[in-house]
């Protein structure tokens, strides 16, 4: 089992203290994090902190995700890499560069995202609506994926499947929630605001498992590097929305474990509120520790794990040419 | 050979430490612990661990231990987790948010 | 590498090419603790041509210390070379002992005739396996579940 994530969501300071990291509240609490035993910090409130605490992360490779008011993600800080690997980043810029190369990994990327938004979907027909229409639907965009020709291309089928997977969101939620579509910057609604709170989180968890490898972040392979984010952390976390963040609110909203009540309404926007930033937040680091058979392992693997998998095995294809396995979920 | 002695993955296991040890030399044993596990009371930390980390914070305290210190790790690999109950003022341990 | 060589080609290729995984959460602590801890003062080490540490004993044998004797081989080929080397290289013979302070074993090597070829279709294997492009075939193994890079190697 990976180490666990910590995050803070109260006022304060940050510091280091006796060689680890020393959390002083607002309302007087001094708690002490193992910084051993953390596997990413995410700060939620407003806090100081200065440079010899964020060496302190460094030095025992903790990434930092800083979201900033009303938690949207601000950043992240990212330890320096104790043995940066050149070789690894000069084979996957080639990877980037060589279009056949490139292609060939968006192509697995979009495979995987694709298969995991149609089994989402198989999982609620029947349940929440009839969608057999788009679970076969789903399965022909991803079989044409494999005679995409370029980038462009592909994005094309990967934006068309996005859009046929959203389409059955209003049916699949519990009403009052509804989708209508999918819009972010600012999100219009509280399913919008509920999906791209988890998006973020889906989106950090793949830096951090991306950090651990020798990987550069910034360049992914569906998405352009030239985005303002990390283009691999985008292109990775696509294989995993529907796995860790879409299938989570479902469950959430469906067993009314959060209410309309949990968002609130902003400027010509809709976020989720503390309570509901709460509710999410447990249920989606409890989500990463549960476990599923591996069969490629053979033994139990955590979600967090089976994030951390799929990128050693997109660096793996990188260096040895050997198949990259994009997580499809199988269970 | 670098190998583990357990799958990368597991090798998991939860450990108390307490100490008892001269006020002067508490500053030592409180250092080593609280970079690992959580500060619970005044010498009593708890947390999960893999293999080696226990192993390292082992050889650790080896490394610090004068004669009348005293130091006792309970360790159990056993997956379930500990029961507990807190009364007064603690605070449940093993918590990710702060 | 001769370790390596002896337990896993696929993870001695990985190795050549510095591919790693994570290794925050090893046990490479316990080997370190017993390589300082263990026979401190009868022994001395030493570095040779930059490349391989040596302990050599009072005694002036070589000795390889091992955390357990599971995978014995792959230590001894490696106490072999060291031997091996010190005689082809800088001339000078000696013999070995292989320690585990753990089981309080000890053992003792001599370089013969059998070891020397042993020795030297495990250098000419070396530069094979770390001279091709692609990696060894998978290849399930015993040990495979408590390899480090499982989680790379079987992706």
């Amino acid at each position: 089992m990976p180490k666990p994530n910590h995050h803070i969501f109260a006022d304060g300071e940050l510091s280091r203290n006796e060689g680890t990291l020393r959390i002083d509240t607002l309302e007087g609490k001094t708690e002490y994090l193992p910084i051993e035993s953390v596997d990413s910090l995410y700060l939620h409130g407003q806090l100081d902190f200065n440079t010899r605490a964020l060496g302190l992360l460094n030095e025992h490779n903790v990434p930092l995700h800083v979201f900033g008011w009303k938690d949207y993600y601000r950043g992240t800080y990212l330890p320096k890499r104790g043995q940066v690997s050149g070789n690894t980043v000069v084979e996957q810029v080639r990877a980037y560069d060589d279009p056949a190369r490139r292609l060939r990994i968006g192509q697995s990327i979009i495979e995987a995202s694709i298969h995991n938004m149609r089994g989402n979907i198989r999982y609620y027909d029947g349940r929440r609506g009839k969608f057999s229409n788009t679970v076969t639907k789903l399965e022909e965009l991803k079989q044409s994926v494999s005679t995409t020709t370029d980038i462009n291309e592909l994005r094309s089928v990967e934006g068309n499947a996005r859009k046929k997977y959203y389409e059955c969101f209003d049916q699949i939620l519990r009403d009052p929630f509804t989708l209508t579509r999918r819009e972010y910057n600012p999100p219009t609604n509280e399913a919008n605001a509920g999906i791209s709170f988890l998006n973020g989180m889906v989106y950090t968890t793949c830096v951090s498992a991306i950090r651990k490898t020798a990987l550069d972040p910034t360049i992914g392979f569906v998405h352009e590097p030239g985005e303002r984010r990390f283009t691999l952390s985008l292109d990775i976390a696509d294989i995993f929305k529907p796995i860790l963040a879409d299938r989570l609110l479902f469950r959430l909203v469906n067993r009314q474990q959060l209410s309309i009540n949990d968002f609130e309404d902003e400027l010509n926007g809709c976020l989720l509120n503390e309570n509901g930033r709460m509710i999410v937040l447990e249920e989606f680091e409890e989500m990463l520790d549960e476990t599923i058979d591996h069969p490629r392992l053979n033994r139990k693997v955590s979600f967090k794990t089976l994030v951390q998998t799929d990128v050693y095995s997109l660096k793996k294809h990188i260096l040895t040419d050997e198949p990259y396995h994009a997580t499809a979920r199988w269970w | 050979m670098n190998r583990t002695t357990q799958r990368p993955g597991g090798g998991e296991m939860q450990v108390i430490v307490v100490y008892d040890v001269p006020a002067e030399r508490t500053h030592i044993f409180r250092k080593l612990l609280r970079r690992r596990l959580e500060h619970l009371q005044q010498s009593v930390f708890f947390g999960k661990l893999t293999d080696g980390q226990v192993t390292a914070m082992k050889n650790e305290i080896e490394d610090k231990l004068e004669p009348n210190d005293s130091v006792v790790i309970f360790e159990s690999t056993n997956p379930a987790a500990f029961n507990f109950t807190t009364y007064g003022s603690s605070e449940e341990p093993g918590s990710r948010f702060t | 590498m001769v370790q390596y060589y002896h337990v896993c080609k696929r993870e001695l290729w990985f190795m050549s090419r510095g591919i790693d995984i994570d290794r925050e959460t090893t046990n490479i602590q316990r080997g370190t603790h017993i390589d300082d801890t263990s026979y401190q003062n009868a022994r001395k080490s030493f570095m040779i041509d930059n490349r391989i540490q040596l302990d050599v004993l009072d005694s002036g044998d070589v000795m390889e210390v091992k955390v357990s004797s599971t995978l014995e081989k792959p230590a001894r080929m490696q106490l072999l070379f060291y031997l091996w080397y010190l005689r082809e290289i800088h001339g000078v013979e000696r013999d070995g002992v292989l320690a585990y302070p753990t089981e309080r074993k000890r053992e003792s090597i001599t370089l013969d005739n059998s070891a020397t070829d042993q020795v030297e279709s495990t250098v000419g294997g070396i530069l094979d396996v770390v001279s091709r492009d692609q990696p060894p075939e998978l290849e399930k193994k015993p040990y495979c579940d408590s390899c480090l890079y499982q989680d790379l190697c079987w992706m």
